[in-house]
């Protein structure tokens, strides 16, 4: 009954209704107006009866500015609501939730920690600690110095990246198949009785060593009827697992030579009567004439040791190396600087020198924290120093856009903000109505009304009482 | 889609997802950047049972600057300006913080509307109000959650007797006090604001002297 109230699958894994609602709207009032509908508004959303409560929205029949368009046409960030909630999968939204920087709300790229231990990505934290010096969660105090690389995090981010993908059309099969056996019980039962089923075939494979029991099960042909013995089989095979190593010589079993079929034991592990090691059946009789010297095993020891010595060694050197080619930039304090030391800053890392001095000061800032925060990050996930520079440029092309599209254009900037426009002008009007009127009335008295609310906007009043 | 795009997106789903902290954000115009935030008065206050609308703008540099908020929604309150519905709160200004989000920032103002800050006010005279008569102010807010909020009505006020019984009751004055200035010949507009100014409310009214005020009304 809890799972019939449920949304629809689809409604679960596709972002909330409301940015189908909003779709919808937009969508709509594209083809009202005969506009161009950017074309995967309406492919990927099935049409949906708006609800009463969307009625509410006042919507304007404007065509959508460009970011509006990606709001609504590009693809939802992903995001820890992209799992299903905690009833129905526990934990896998926290789990995803607990691997994003609480800047950027994206999983940690380059995550590095403050001396309180909070953790971030490189690039948020180092702007956000350009604005101001402490820790974004808890404030205390810190600076660029205190920021040291995360690799454990790192690592874990890398793995769920990896997992996500799977993981999200895992809980996708499950939720469905699970809604459909409503009475059955919680999903979660499911997930675990399917990895018993698995386990349960993965041993049909592998015999059993020495027990009947599980001889039986072994030879059984998996019938659904069957189905409630396999429960007590795969019991006795996890109790009798321990069991096995411990015991010495297998063979001494007298239901096992009644049997006869050794094939199956070609991978069982016997101990060698001479050295007392455990040596893979089929290959007891090569170990034995060898001296109890596996060729192979000392070889790949040595050879495991050297490697690991060899390797670390040259990792090492290779890592003291880089990171010494690779030591992070300083900050520049660009007031004390002259053009031309700032263009041969910017020159030495085959940045552009294009643009007044604001620019190349925003564009050399941005470069150090590019460069910094790329150092954050372990060897086989930094970018390289062209990237990088692609990087600077893609930001600075943003910003350009982002000045630029409030400028150029002035007419379809005004059709496009049309309503905007018209909100503050009658946003505007009363308030010049009434301007004249209180302004005679309350001018004389410092403490009155107006003044209050006019300097209180800029700066609040500290007042005593 | 640029960082400051995705996470306003991912903001907005997560509040819709999040049914249990009865926050609710939506878009005002066609620009994402431009929104509406709005949250139920809390419970127990003067504002208890309003529904309180509040505009959001989006800086450029979010989330490294702060959001602008104010109220769309007049609130009698002493740090929201009761004309413009500016809001002083620290994490709106310089106690911002990169980690905070659109959702915990309208909590914050909901807990704002439940523990007013006298002594940092935005609007003095409801300040004043708020330390001088404390049962005057709840009073007023009440009746203002009550007319601009959709809040329920005070259960002691008799139905409203018109504009006038309105605009005393909004200033949070004592009718009595404005009928007898009205009787001196002053206009009652001019009288409501003077007394409002001074703060001519419950026990303070008796340490301002009448001449005080008649010299207030002539000026």
């Amino acid at each position: 009954m809890l799972l019939r109230q449920q949304p629809p699958p689809h409604a679960i894994f596709w972002r909330g209704s409301f940015f189908r609602e909003k779709r919808n709207l937009q969508f709509r009032s594209l083809l009202e107006e005969g506009g161009d509908v950017v074309s995967g508004c309406g492919e990927t959303i099935p049409p949906l009866e708006l609800p009463g409560g969307g009625s509410h929205y006042h919507h304007q029949p404007t065509l959508p500015t460009a970011e509006m368009a990606t709001f609504l046409t590009g693809d939802m960030p992903d995001d820890p609501i992209d799992f299903p909630p905690q009833s129905q999968a526990p934990g896998l939204r926290d789990l995803d939730a607990a691997l994003r920087c609480s800047i950027c709300g994206e999983l940690f790229d380059g995550p590095v920690s403050l001396s309180c231990g909070h953790c971030f990505c490189s690039c948020c934290v180092r702007t956000s600690l350009s604005t101001k010096q402490e820790c974004p969660t808890c404030r205390k105090p810190g600076n660029e110095d205190h920021i040291r690389p995360n690799p454990s995090v790192e690592e874990a981010v890398l793995a769920w990246k990896r997992a996500r993908q799977h993981i999200l059309h895992l809980s996708k099969q499950d939720t469905p198949a699970s809604a459909d056996q409503a009475e059955s019980g919680r999903p979660t039962k499911r997930l675990k009785r399917t990895r018993k089923v698995d386990y349960d075939s993965d041993l049909e494979c592998i015999p059993g060593p020495s027990s009947s029991a599980s001889r039986s099960a072994s030879i059984t042909p998996l019938t659904p009827k069957r189905h409630e013995r396999r429960k007590p089989v795969s019991k006795a095979l996890i109790v009798r697992t321990p069991k096995k190593a411990g015991s010495p010589i297998p063979s001494s079993d007298v239901e096992e030579s009644d049997e006869g079929k050794m094939t199956s034991r070609e991978t069982d592990l016997v101990q060698c009567p001479i050295c007392e090691k455990k040596v893979i059946m089929t290959n007891i009789n090569r170990h034995m004439d060898n001296n109890c010297q596996d060729a192979n095993d000392t070889r790949s020891t040595k050879s495991q040791w050297a490697q690991l010595m060899g390797n670390n060694k040259a990792k090492k050197n290779q890592t003291r190396r880089e990171d010494n080619d690779l030591e992070r930039l300083p900050k520049a304090s660009y007031d004390a600087l002259k053009d031309r030391v700032l263009k041969d800053m910017l020159k030495e890392h085959d940045l552009s020198v294009t643009g007044d001095r604001n620019a190349l000061e925003r564009r050399h800032q941005r470069w150090v924290m590019l460069y910094n925060a790329n150092l954050d990050k372990s060897h086989v996930n930094r970018k390289t120093i062209p990237e990088l520079r692609s990087d600077l440029k893609l930001w600075e092309e943003e910003r350009g856009r982002r000045k630029k599209h409030a400028v150029q254009d002035i007419e379809t900037y005004e059709r496009q903000h049309k309503y905007e426009f018209q909100r503050l002008i009658e946003q505007a009007r009363p308030k010049q109505g009434t301007k004249p009127s209180s302004a005679r009335d309350d001018t004389p008295e410092p403490g009155s009304d107006a003044t209050i609310h006019e300097s209180s906007d800029v700066e609040r009043p500290t007042m005593s009482l | 889609m640029d960082a400051r795009l995705r996470r306003v997106n991912k903001e907005i789903a997560d509040c819709k997802n999040d049914k249990t902290s009865n926050i609710k954000i939506d878009l005002i115009d066609e620009s994402p950047f431009h929104l509406k935030g709005s949250f139920p008065g809390p419970e127990g206050t003067p504002y208890q049972g309003g529904h309180f609308e509040v505009d959001i703008v989006i800086p450029e540099s979010y989330p490294f600057q702060p959001v602008k908020m104010k109220f769309i929604t007049k609130v009698y309150h002493p740090n929201i300006s009761s004309a413009s519905g500016a809001i002083c709160l620290d994490i709106l200004k310089d106690a911002w913080s990169p980690v905070l989000t659109l959702k915990s920032t309208l909590i914050s103002l909901q807990s704002l509307l439940c523990s007013p800050e006298p002594n940092d006010p935005q609007d003095a005279e409801v300040a004043k109000h708020y330390t001088t008569s404390k049962n005057s102010f709840e009073e007023t807010a009440a009746y203002w959650t009550h007319i601009y909020a959709g809040g329920p009505g005070r259960s002691s006020s008799a139905p409203l007797k018109g504009d006038g019984q309105d605009e005393i009751a909004i200033a949070g004055l004592d009718p009595a006090h404005v009928s007898g200035f009205e009787a001196l010949g002053f206009p009652k507009g001019k009288v409501i604001d003077v007394l409002r100014r001074l703060n001519y409310r419950g026990a303070n009214a008796a340490k301002i002297t009448e001449d005080r005020v008649v010299q207030e009304l002539l000026k």
